[in-house]
């Protein structure tokens, strides 16, 4: 059954609709009992996602009291139908009575066009509060959009939960645009940080106008001053992080800064003077010209593996090799911040004075290494989008893989190198493997 | 089909009937279409009429429309479209055949005119393509810097990138953004596209 305006469900009358999509149609409506204005969303009980939508929504309804999340009050059945009242959102009209146009961030947008920076922090800050109040809580919202944003009582809320789950490992929904790329193409299910995607998404639409598929372009007639802070702050989310905007460091603010800074670099540049090889052993080397033979190298032993490994114990490598690059990121950086970060001690000080050329040496040196990382860094932004990922993480990879590749097939002459330490070696046992890999090839099956 | 633009895709999910990439499909052809109706000297609503009867016509059209490269560049497919569809307006409107229409049809009074804002389109393709293909980091550090001409150390503060790092991230951008106008140029050589 259709239900139009005007029509009574149970003790609620319908005032007005409000929207309709794939999943049914939301209405304003009253409760002939206490006068209270309620969204009421109806579904057909013969759509193919009313199940879902109501096991979802009796999981939200056991959580959402006093938890600051948009409440949901009564759900109910009425013929082929079910419906559930929800808080309505406030009325864009200036009389209500008269006029009913839920306040959402996408009619603001309609209304305003771009939201101001300012307002637009405050709302990404509420909404990011009862998100975290819903992951915490084992759900997920899996479809904010600035539509979807509603303001009730003058604060943001993520609305329409149609789509909330609970259940771990969920399915792909959602609406295109807002979607993390790793969830859409399915690599992943749906994890919280794609809420925080997509409210990074609803974030660049509501500041800039233009549709999220046009993210990160920016409007030239916006000031860079006043959007700051929301661009960092869509811009971290975007990035799939889903932790808070962490605290800026106005470094330079005044010169008293400015010269505390500049000593403190230099105390530490001669406080690594005495810890310089130890930088050198543990800094990585820039040999970005084998990065070809890597990736030929990273190819061969793929093929290695699945050649060694049965066809149906075979493991997607992709994501071993993406874990694989995470955890030697995290060791980078942990061991550039020993590196670089040791506090400076008495000692080092000491030697620097008694031996100010060799601190001077040392200062120039600590300089070149961080140039050196920058090249690197620089290196790995350049294929951060590679399929065959960064070059220093699959080299180190590969040169463990060859290690633990030898224990299945010895390389003839190369059994006892130690591959991780030896890049020459290691260049040798990729040509060699590569070759190995086209004997086996070349060979007829089952031979 | 086989559209060569850089737009291919979009055009091929056009034509399976997507509902967003009619939408971009819109946001994208509908100024130009707006563009020629003001050639023609329409007002406000007449070039909306028109752009309607274009994507209509499109619409009905696409299904059995398969593109051959060798008979046509999609821009001039879509030029002449737009054209057909002007004059169709003017006639039903009964208006006068003097100007801007010439008495010859073949001939496209505004070719030259209608090319320069094609242009524009083909130089956000381009940028599109140029979005995509680098990681968002990069594009902003180009596109805030290196387009929009904003000071280096705003951007490279709002980014948290050192100098160098923004100086490496514009030319690599502007190499990559060289190589896609390249590749449109060789395409469609009276586009000679310019960074």
């Amino acid at each position: 059954m259709k239900y139009k305006a005007g029509d009574q469900i149970e003790s609620f009358r319908l005032i007005r609709e409000c929207g309709s999509g794939t999943y049914g149609t939301v209405f304003l409506a009253e409760s002939l009992v206490t006068g209270q204005r309620f969204a009421l969303k109806i579904i057909p009980e013969n759509n193919r996602f009313s199940q879902r939508e109501l096991r979802g929504i009796v999981q939200y309804m056991q959580i959402c009291p006093r938890s600051g999340l948009m409440q949901v009050y009564y759900a109910g059945q009425c013929g082929d139908s079910f419906y559930y009242a929800m808080d309505a959102a406030d009325s864009l009209e200036p009389d209500p009575a008269a006029d009913y146009l839920p306040d959402t961030l996408e009619n603001r947008m309609k209304r305003e066009g771009r939201i101001a920076p300012s307002k637009l922090l405050e709302i990404a800050k509420q909404t990011e509060d009862k998100l975290r109040i819903l992951h915490q809580k084992g759900f997920l919202h899996r479809d904010i959009k600035p539509g979807n944003i509603l303001f009730i009582n003058g604060e943001a809320v993520p609305g329409d939960i149609g789509l909330v789950t609970g259940a771990p490992g969920s399915t792909l929904a959602g609406t295109p645009g807002f979607l993390a790329p790793e969830a859409a193409a399915g690599v992943r299910p749906f994890a919280p940080q794609d809420d925080f995607y997509a409210l990074g998404k609803t974030l660049y639409c509501a500041l800039t106008g233009y549709p999220p598929d046009k993210y990160p372009a920016f409007p030239p007639e916006l000031s860079l001053t006043d959007c700051k802070d929301v661009i960092a702050l869509y811009n971290l989310w975007c990035a799939g992080e889903c932790g808070p905007l962490p605290e800026r460091k106005h470094r330079g603010k005044n010169v008293l800064a400015g010269i505390a800074f500049t000593a403190a670099a230099l105390l530490i540049a001669v406080g690594l003077f005495s810890f310089h090889r130890h930088i050198r052993k543990s800094a990585p080397v820039p040999v970005r010209k084998d990065f070809c033979s890597v990736r030929d190298a990273l190819q061969s032993a793929e093929k290695r593996i699945a050649a060694h490994v049965p066809p149906a114990g075979f493991v997607k490598l992709r994501p071993i090799l993406e874990k694989e690059r995470d955890r030697l990121r995290k060791l980078r950086n942990q061991r550039g911040r020993e590196a670089y970060l040791r506090p400076v001690s008495q000692e080092d000080l000491e030697r620097a004075a008694r031996d100010p050329e060799s601190a001077a040496h040392s200062a120039e040196r600590y300089v070149r290494m961080k140039r050196q990382d920058a090249e690197v860094a620089a290196f790995d932004r350049e294929h951060e989008n590679d399929p065959v990922i960064s070059y220093f993480q699959t080299a180190d990879w590969i040169a463990g893989e060859l290690n633990r590749l030898r224990a299945l097939a010895p390389i003839p002459g190369l059994e006892q190198t130690d591959f991780s330490a030896d890049r020459r070696k290691f260049r040798e046992a990729c040509e060699r493997l590569a070759r190995l890999e086209r004997q086996i090839m070349q060979k007829p099956p089952g031979d | 089909m086989n559209y060569p633009t850089t737009h291919k895709s979009l055009l091929e999910r056009v034509q399976n009937g997507e509902e967003i990439a009619w939408r971009e499909f819109y946001d994208r052809y509908a100024p130009v279409i707006r563009f020629v109706g003001s050639l023609y000297h329409f007002n406000e609503f007449e070039c909306e009429d028109l752009v309607q009867n274009v994507m209509l016509k499109f619409f009905d059209s696409q299904k059995k429309f398969v593109y051959r490269e060798k008979l046509a560049k999609f821009r001039t497919w879509f030029a002449t479209v737009i054209r057909s569809q002007a004059v169709d307006y003017i006639r039903a409107a009964g208006r006068g055949m003097e100007n801007p229409l010439s008495e010859d049809d073949s001939q496209d009074p505004f070719a030259e005119d209608f090319l320069q804002e094609w242009r524009k389109v083909m130089l956000e393709d381009a940028m599109d393509e140029l979005r995509v293909r680098v990681d968002p980091v990069t594009f902003q550090a180009f596109e805030l810097y290196g387009m929009q001409n904003r000071p280096a150390a705003e951007v490279a503060g709002l980014l948290h990138l050192r100098r160098d790092q923004l100086y490496v991230a514009k030319s690599r951008c502007l190499k990559i953004l060289r190589e896609i106008i390249a590749r449109l140029n060789r395409f469609d050589g009276e586009l000679n596209l310019e960074v």
